[in-house]
């Protein structure tokens, strides 16, 4: 058996007696609004579910109340406070400052059905000044003995735990910083549990100056700690915003909208909703069949269909024509199925060496999912000249999926792929870190919080091998 | 966070007095009732007892009593602490030595004692705004020994310097012998220097004026000012605005906060140069608003710039753009896109950019840009300031002045000019190992992985 798979194996055993819950780690700024976005879509897709509850038959009634159930238990503690069901999520809130934590609690508060959890915050007063090592080495020591404690809480409150879905930006210096030290914490505290990271890559034009530090940084450190890497690109979600949208002008909030859209689209139950002990772990689920080597733990994230609120009755699609589109996305690394590029086949991909994949997951949600034959789905994504000729066909694309629809879209996939589009951002960053590093721009500010050259030289050796291992699949 | 801003000297004082103003003004603006916030809690504390009046956090220094007792005649004296106010009588003679060796031991424990008083107020201190001349005595050498005490007994926090810079025409002698002395402890002390021209801001005053006179009509908070306006205050009111621009996105919130610790983490690479050029669009809150392609467009152009270099002619190493009130993510990437396309960037970084972005805009406008550019064009108005310095030192002219007071060195002037050749040098060598381009050096390698 190759080695891979025998890492793979004893890494899905392990998942698969874990349990349901999720705690999910909001982690600065932007991880703290795209957590906020997150849980406001799963929030929206158990209330989709209760309108058509209202208007269907006994048997579609069960499956959303067996969806419902577990989506909530997974997502949220929920307790009886009164006649009203109060539902706090499942999440722990952290930043060095106290501005934008405030304003998300508030927000998630104001809507009525859904809060954060009263003591699940953890506050410095004074940020990290975009500074990785300030994050790292000052800031995430201070945070950490109050922080554990609250992670400790939301842990326990969990039948049981599948794991972390640590949520942060790359840009800045507390979710890249202070999130990378709160990760390799959380892995030495809960190594049984499993820890998912998603990352928000900063507009290639710049966000920040230092940026590509910040990134660098950050990724060689959670391909260490961390089960796997979901990257969100900036860059690729505005463009996907612009288009699907049809906005000419796209902020902050609709990015992380659409994020949390997603996130939301794989982490949702599916699998024969039926009896929930039959769920497999979704963290465990992603980790186990997409990332047993711990230098393959890029993954990209791709979502049909995604429309504004009055576009949504309009996308209907068939399950063909998604599988098909989505298949294209891959095969031509694009974020939007629109403006493809169709002449790009799969022969010419393998060709190209350039978007080699290791493993994809496939979720569908919908009308007819249950129905589908793995024909229906292989023709489309099981593509022989994509993946590497050691990898068993088995490996290579696993599948959940559900007849509920996902926040009232009638069909909708997601595509999760282990493949080298990461690596090709992570390559970009490098470049332009070390060009910097080289010229010793910035170094200073580093040095400043005990960050010195020779910590520097090892992560971008670690991160040249992550490249290095995805240019050699 | 809190921030402590500390004027020294005539110039320093009257820009405080005007920020003050405006700083109170904007706050009521924003917020109608007027109660006390973390954002008001950034220049402002509470004074505990009856009425709990505002009290601003500031250390005003003057050797002459003239500005320091308008003040607290004025209409801003409840706001300051008796007990932050540093006075003497005879001033300093537009003499550094005198300002930063005699008043500068003199006045020591009282600045220490007051700065120290003023902190412990803070909750967590972030900044030190340090306001005051360069050309002159007080505010050039006294501000200068303040600015060593910070960073002696303050090391963790921030020092934020406007120093405003004599002009070619200044009417002081010996002010390129202030300025230069002055400069090395700037190099040496502060974590960013905004460097501001008075010939520049003569300029934007005038515009603003032309244009307000060819305007409808003016917003009722101009026609306030202007009702007990004091010459200067125009010029001074420039600046004021470029502070509480910066400090904006650390009071107020936004979708992409900066806060003061950034600024410096993100412009400055190297630790000597941290020299900033400010531009600001609208060039005062009593024009018209602008659109954001035309704020853009004005805060990069000659006429905005509150320092007379000329950037777009020069290497950028890093630029933030600070923007205040509505504007979309589409527009602000659109707008970074095609400057940066025009803009020559170090080769280590051609996407520079910070990016920070406060909901509130300033007080009756829409919409509002600061743009603060670490560039080398600064090395060639250091190349004239070295000049002018060079013209009076060879001829030992005046230096009695300053070589008899007690505790001033000769050797100090050479130093302090040492210091500026060498920070002109390495502003230079940027430009020439840009201009070389690859073909200088090649690049370091990147590290390649073993298969």
């Amino acid at each position: 058996m190759h080695w891979l798979q025998a890492c793979g194996r004893l890494l899905y055993q392990r998942s698969f007696k874990a349990g349901m819950s999720i705690v999910t780690l909001q982690l600065g700024q932007c991880g703290n609004q795209v957590g906020h976005a997150f849980f406001s879509s799963i929030i929206e897709d158990l209330a989709s579910g209760d309108c058509r509850r209202a208007t269907s038959g006994r048997a579609v009634t069960e499956t959303d109340d067996a969806y419902s159930e577990v989506s909530r238990n997974r997502f949220f503690h929920c307790t009886e406070a009164g006649q009203q069901q109060a539902m706090r999520a499942r999440a722990v809130l952290c930043d060095a400052e106290e501005k934008v934590v405030a304003m998300v609690t508030e927000d998630a508060a104001k809507s009525g059905c859904w809060a954060y959890a009263n003591n699940a915050k953890v506050c410095l007063k004074r940020g990290s000044g975009n500074n990785w090592a300030q994050g790292y080495r000052h800031h995430g020591p201070k945070c950490w003995p109050n922080l554990s404690e609250i992670v400790r809480r939301q842990a326990e409150a969990s039948d049981r735990l599948d794991g972390f879905l640590a949520l942060m930006s790359l840009a800045g210096g507390t979710g890249s910083g202070l999130g990378t030290f709160v990760c390799e914490q959380v892995r030495d505290e809960y190594p049984q549990a499993n820890l998912i990271s998603g990352l928000v890559w900063p507009h290639s034009r710049g966000e920040v100056s230092v940026q590509a530090y910040n990134s660098v940084l950050t990724t060689a450190h959670l391909t260490a700690a961390c089960d796997a890497l979901l990257l969100f690109e900036n860059d690729r979600l505005q463009d996907a915003c612009e288009r699907r949208l049809g906005l000419a002008r796209v902020d902050v909030g609709h990015l992380n909208a659409m994020i949390g859209h997603q996130l939301g689209a794989i982490l949702q139950p599916a699998c024969g909703v039926q009896s929930a002990a039959a769920q497999g772990p979704a963290l465990g689920g992603i980790a186990a069949s997409l990332c047993p080597h711990p230098d393959l733990r890029l993954l990209q994230l791709r979502c049909l269909p995604y429309a504004s609120e009055r576009a949504k009755e309009f996308s209907g699609f068939a399950w063909p024509g998604l599988l098909r589109h989505l298949r294209q996305m891959l095969l031509a690394g694009a974020a939007v199925e629109e403006g493809l590029d169709w002449r790009q086949d799969a022969a010419l991909t393998a060709a190209s060496g350039r978007q080699r994949c290791f493993a994809s997951r496939l979720w569908l949600r919908g009308l007819g999912a249950d129905s589908l034959c793995p024909a229906d789905w292989e023709q489309h994504l099981l593509l022989p000249e994509l993946h590497p000729a050691w990898l068993p066909q088995s490996d290579r694309l696993t599948v959940c999926r559900t007849g509920r629809p996902y926040r009232g879209y009638e069909r909708a996939c997601a595509l999760v792929s282990n493949c080298a589009t990461g690596a090709d951002t992570l390559d970009r960053s490098i470049a332009r870190a070390w060009s910097m590093f080289a010229a010793k721009a910035f170094v200073h500010q580093y040095a400043r919080f005990g960050l010195e050259e020779a910590a520097f030289l090892d992560c971008f050796a670690a991160a040249e091998q992550t490249v290095f291992n995805y240019r050699n699949l | 966070t809190q921030s402590i801003v500390v004027q020294v000297g005539q110039c320093g004082n009257q820009i405080g007095s005007r920020f003050w103003d405006l700083a109170l003004r904007e706050h009521a603006s924003v917020s109608r009732r007027g109660d006390f916030d973390d954002s008001l809690g950034t220049f402002f504390r509470q004074q505990p007892g009856e009425g709990q009046a505002l009290k601003a956090r500031a250390v005003l220094v003057d050797m002459e009593e003239g500005v320091v007792g308008e003040l607290l005649k004025g209409r801003l004296r409840g706001v300051f602490d008796h007990s932050a106010l540093i006075t003497d009588v005879s001033g300093s003679g537009n003499n550094w030595a005198v300002g930063h060796c005699e008043y500068g031991l003199r006045h020591r424990e009282a600045l220490s004692e007051s700065i120290r008083r003023c902190a412990e107020q803070c909750d967590c201190l972030q900044c030190f705004f340090l306001l005051h001349s360069m050309g002159g005595g007080t505010g050039s050498g006294l501000g200068t020994a303040i600015l060593q005490l910070l960073r002696d007994q303050y090391p963790e926090v921030y020092r934020f310097v406007t120093a405003v810079y004599p002009s070619e025409d200044d009417d002081v002698i010996t002010s390129p012998y202030n300025s230069v002395l002055a400069m090395r402890c700037l190099t040496d002390y502060a974590d960013c220097v905004m460097p501001i021209d008075n010939a520049c801001l003569a300029g934007i005053a005038q515009r603003v004026q032309d244009s307000g006179r060819t305007a409808a009509g003016s917003s009722a908070a101009a026609g306030a000012a202007a009702k007990d306006a004091k010459p200067f205050d125009a010029m001074n009111s420039i600046v004021a605005n470029l502070l509480l621009n910066l400090t904006a996105s650390a009071r107020f919130s936004g979708t992409l906060n900066v806060d003061l610790n950034e600024i410096s983490m993100n412009l400055v690479p190297f630790p000597r140069l941290h020299y900033l050029l400010a531009a600001q669009s609208p060039l005062s809150p009593a024009l018209p608003p602008r659109r954001p392609d035309q704020a853009f467009n004005e805060s990069f152009g000659k006429e905005a710039q509150l320092f007379s270099a000329e950037p777009r002619s020069h290497l950028y190493l890093a630029c933030a753009l600070l923007l205040r009130g509505r504007i979309d993510l589409s527009d602000v990437r659109r707008c970074v896109d095609r400057l940066g396309n025009r803009l020559a960037f170090a080769d280590w970084n051609p996407d520079c950019w910070k990016i920070g972005h406060c909901a509130v805009p300033p007080a009756g406008q829409q919409f509002a840009l600061l743009s603060l550019a670490n560039n080398t064009a600064i090395g060639a108005s250091l190349h004239l300031l070295g000049d002018r310095f060079s013209r009076l030192y060879k001829r030992r002219a005046h230096l009695h002045h300053y070589t008899q007071v007690d505790g001033f060195e000769a050797a100090t002037f050479d130093s302090a000019f040492a210091s500026l050749n060498d920070l002109r040098e390495d502003y230079a060598a940027l430009e020439r190992r840009h201009a070389a381009g690859a073909s200088a050096e090649p690049p370091l390698p990147r590290l390649k992985i073993a298969s």
